[in-house]
């Protein structure tokens, strides 16, 4: 430790318990005494003396031999290794620690939301590519994860219906459709594929007058749709094989050729050419088979006899 | 207008993580640290003090890291509850939770004008002493104080809220 004199009262301080005002050396007895006389004194000219041997952090005296400084001040070496190296407080430590694990935990807990986001993002694909089973399949699978998101059970149920009634099957399609129709988000033609479920059922269900209602129902929503146009064809059709009536036959034929322009507009020829073979066999033979009779009989499509 | 310190209060994890980026950066560059205060009720609401830095690159760091650093927690604290909130709409409290974590987080992302200034100061002397690369402090100087007099409009909370939920829409 050094001493210093104080230049008023001619004692001696340790060199830390002085102050430097205008080159004078004070104690701190004489320094507020002179502060007090003499006011106005530059704030810059007052400056505390700092003993280069003792550590100006934690007062550990380094003896005759003068220790390194840190931003200006005496330090020893354990208190530079401490600013250095200073410690994060034990709370933010934890803090972190803490943070960490809610992030880890929610990443886990919050996963089946993930899940369902990817099966939604890959059944957008399968719809896209015409696979109505696995877009299905999917959605169900979304749904079962986030049970809270009604729309999803919906969605799943639509896409099942669909395919029902893709496979011909009208009766089941119908009942899973009305079942999706009030959680249903909008933008699914619900109602334009209830209505082809219900002419589904009727011609199942050999009621050929309501089959011709709905049929003719639907293609006044649909006037451009060359099946919603083709099917009033074949409740004609089935109208003139029950009856024999040759009014039924012409309206069939009349119908049937203005679907096959709007085919030929829209360039779906090949998937209308064995809706027409059907309905034409209809007309032909009078004898009304379904979808899948009429394809193991006509593996190869059926033609018109000349 | 809300005053500061009421959103300094609200955003407080945001301060606690701002300031402790600035002591990371500090300790990675072996840069003493004198005095670090986390969070408190007054404006500055957090500091770090420091030892007196030679070395532009790393006052750079220590300046702009919190940026860095804020940002980044701001998008993984986010991130697990942006599918369930914002895809699905499911309101559960862990989620908002998080997403007031997180956006809290971003929000103190920028520097502030006190960095701007130590930025500053540095790349002075870096540039006085030949770094002529120190130059690329001036235009984040700007960025800084510009960023600063945004945050009067709401532009700290909009960054939060821009990289914390706008960005893993962006992703998604």
């Amino acid at each position: 430790m050094r001493n210093a004199k104080c230049n008023d009262c001619g004692q001696t301080f340790s060199t830390n318990e002085t102050i430097k005002i205008s080159e004078s050396i004070l104690c701190r007895t004489c320094a507020e005494k002179l502060l007090q006389t003499r006011k106005g004194v530059p704030k810059e000219q007052i400056q505390r003396q700092f003993d280069p041997t003792v550590c100006a952090n934690c007062g550990k005296d380094n003896g005759n031999l003068e220790l390194m400084k840190l931003a200006g001040l005496p330090a020893c070496e354990q208190c530079i290794t401490f600013f250095r190296n200073r410690p994060y407080p034990m709370w933010i430590k934890a803090a972190m620690v803490g943070l960490a694990a809610i992030v880890v935990f929610s990443f886990i807990w919050n996963w089946r939301f993930v899940q369902a986001y990817i099966n939604i993002r890959t059944s957008e694909t399968a719809v896209r590519a015409g696979n109505l089973e696995t877009a299905a399949k999917l959605f169900r699978s979304a749904a079962t994860k986030v049970p809270e998101v009604k729309d999803l059970s919906a969605i799943a149920l639509f896409y099942e219906g669909a395919q029902m009634l893709r496979e011909d099957k009208p009766d089941e399609a119908l009942k899973l459709l009305n079942s999706s129709k009030a959680e249903l988000p909008q933008g699914f033609p619900v109602d334009e594929i209830i209505s082809l479920a219900e002419i589904g059922v009727a011609f199942d269900n050999k009621d050929y007058d309501k089959f011709l209602t709905l049929a003719l129902q639907a293609s006044e929503k649909r006037s451009n749709n060359p099946t919603a146009v083709a099917q009033v064809a074949s409740a004609y059709a089935c109208k003139y094989a029950v009856t024999g009536d040759d009014q039924f036959k012409q309206q069939s034929l009349d119908f049937l050729k203005k679907a096959r322009t709007l085919s030929e507009q829209q360039g779906g020829l090949n998937e209308f050419a064995e809706y027409e073979g059907r309905i034409l066999h209809r007309i032909e033979t009078r004898d009304i088979i379904s979808h899948d009779e009429f394809k193991k009989r006509f593996p190869n499509g059926w033609k018109q006899q000349q | 207008m809300i005053p500061g310190f009421v959103v300094a209060i609200i955003t407080f994890p945001g301060v606690i993580v701002h300031e402790a980026a600035h002591m990371l950066f500090c300790k990675l560059r072996g840069v003493a640290v004198l005095d670090v205060c986390f969070f408190r009720i007054v404006n500055p609401s957090g500091y770090v003090l420091h030892e007196e830095i030679e070395n532009f690159g790393t006052a750079f760091l220590i300046s702009v890291g919190p940026f860095v650093i804020n940002s980044l927690l701001c998008i993984l604290i986010c991130s697990p509850a942006f599918v369930p909130v914002r895809v699905f709409g499911v309101k559960n409290p862990l989620s908002y939770f998080l997403l007031w974590l997180g956006i809290s987080i971003g929000m103190h992302a920028f520097p502030s004008t006190g960095d701007a200034k130590a930025l500053l100061y540095n790349a002075k002397k870096a540039i006085a002493s030949g770094n002529i690369f120190a130059v690329v402090a001036y235009p984040i100087v700007l960025l800084i104080y510009a960023a600063n007099i945004a945050s009067i409009f709401w532009a700290d909370y909009l960054y939060g809220l821009a990289i914390g939920l706008g960005l893993p829409a962006l992703l998604l």
